[in-house]
C-alpha cells in the first residue's frame, strides 16, 4: 500500500513525505547549510588557479600595509569586490592632465581585467551555487 | 608618489592577486595588473622587480632591462635590482653590459646567490654557453 502511494504521489508531482532532503523540500536554512563550504571559497578556488607551482626566485609576495589582516574567504572577495567598484567609479569621474593619459590607460586596462576575472568569478560561483543546490 | 587615489591596501590586493597569478604560469594577466601598478606609482620597487622578473619569464629582457634601468636611476644601491639587471643582461646576450654589471656586483662585496654566480661563470666559459638556456 505504501509503494502505491508513493508511485502515486510521484506521477501526480506531489511532495514525497518520506523524501525528506530533495531540493523542492529542503528549507531555506538547509539550503544555506549546503551552500556554507562554497560560500567560504576564495578567488582562487572559484577561478581553479589555487595550484601554485611555478616558483621564480625573483618573484615573491609583496609586503602587505601595516595593519592589514587577512580575513577569511568571503570578506577578502568583498573587500575586492568593494575596492574594484570604488576605483572604476573613481577612474571614471577622474580627469586627468594630458601627461598622465597614457597612465590612466594602462590602469583602466588593469581594472578592465580584473571586472573580468570578477564576473568570471561570479558566474562560477552562481552556477556552482546552483549546482550544489540542486536547483535548475 | 600614487595617482589616481589608490589607497595602501587597494595596491597591496591587486599587487598580490598578480603574484598568485605569476604563481599559476598566467605572466600575462599578472603583466598587465604589474602595469596597471606601475602606472598608479612608478616608484613602487615591488611593482617594477616582479614586473621585470615576469619579462624575463616572458623572453623579454628588453622589457626587463628599461623597467631595472628605471628602478636603479631612483636607487643605484638596489642590490636585487642589479642582480636582475645581470639576468636580464645575460638573456638578452648583452656581453657587455653583463660584464659591467658584475663588476659592480662584485665591488658591492654583498653575497652574490649561489645560482646567479654559476649562471655567470657558465655564461663566461663558451662551451658551457651554448647549453645554457635563457
Amino acid at each position: 500500500m505504501k509503494i502505491l502511494d508513493r508511485l502515486a504521489s510521484g506521477l501526480s508531482g506531489g511532495a514525497q513525505p518520506g523524501a525528506a532532503g530533495g531540493p523542492r523540500e529542503m528549507t531555506f536554512r538547509s539550503h544555506l547549510r549546503r551552500l556554507s563550504p562554497l560560500r567560504a571559497a576564495s578567488w582562487r578556488q572559484l577561478l581553479r588557479i589555487n595550484r601554485e607551482a611555478q616558483v621564480d626566485p625573483w618573484i615573491g609576495p609583496p609586503a602587505p600595509p601595516a595593519g592589514y589582516g587577512p580575513g577569511d574567504a568571503v570578506s577578502e572577495r568583498t573587500a575586492f569586490r568593494n575596492a574594484l567598484d570604488k576605483r572604476v567609479a573613481a577612474l571614471r569621474a577622474a580627469e586627468v592632465p594630458a601627461a598622465l593619459s597614457e597612465r590612466k590607460q594602462a590602469v583602466e586596462t588593469m581594472l578592465t581585467l580584473l571586472q573580468h576575472q570578477q564576473r568570471q568569478q561570479d558566474m562560477i560561483a552562481a552556477h556552482s551555487a546552483r549546482a550544489a543546490s540542486g536547483w535548475k | 608618489m600614487r595617482e589616481f587615489g589608490f589607497s595602501e591596501t587597494e595596491f597591496y590586493l591587486i599587487a598580490r592577486r598578480a603574484y598568485e597569478l605569476a604563481l599559476q604560469g598566467a605572466y600575462e594577466p599578472a603583466a598587465v595588473l604589474l602595469e596597471g601598478l606601475r602606472a598608479v606609482d612608478p616608484s613602487d620597487r615591488y611593482t617594477l622587480l616582479t614586473l621585470a622578473a615576469i619579462r624575463l619569464k616572458q623572453s623579454q629582457p628588453a622589457g626587463a632591462i628599461a623597467i631595472l634601468e628605471q628602478r636603479l636611476r631612483a636607487d643605484a644601491n638596489d642590490f636585487e635590482a642589479r642582480l636582475l639587471l645581470l639576468e636580464a643582461c645575460m638573456n638578452s646576450g648583452r656581453d657587455a653590459e653583463a660584464e659591467r654589471e658584475w663588476n659592480r656586483i662584485e665591488a658591492s662585496g654583498a653575497a652574490v646567490p649561489r645560482r646567479v654566480e654559476l649562471r655567470w661563470r657558465a655564461f663566461r666559459n663558451p662551451a658551457q654557453r651554448a647549453l645554457m638556456g635563457p
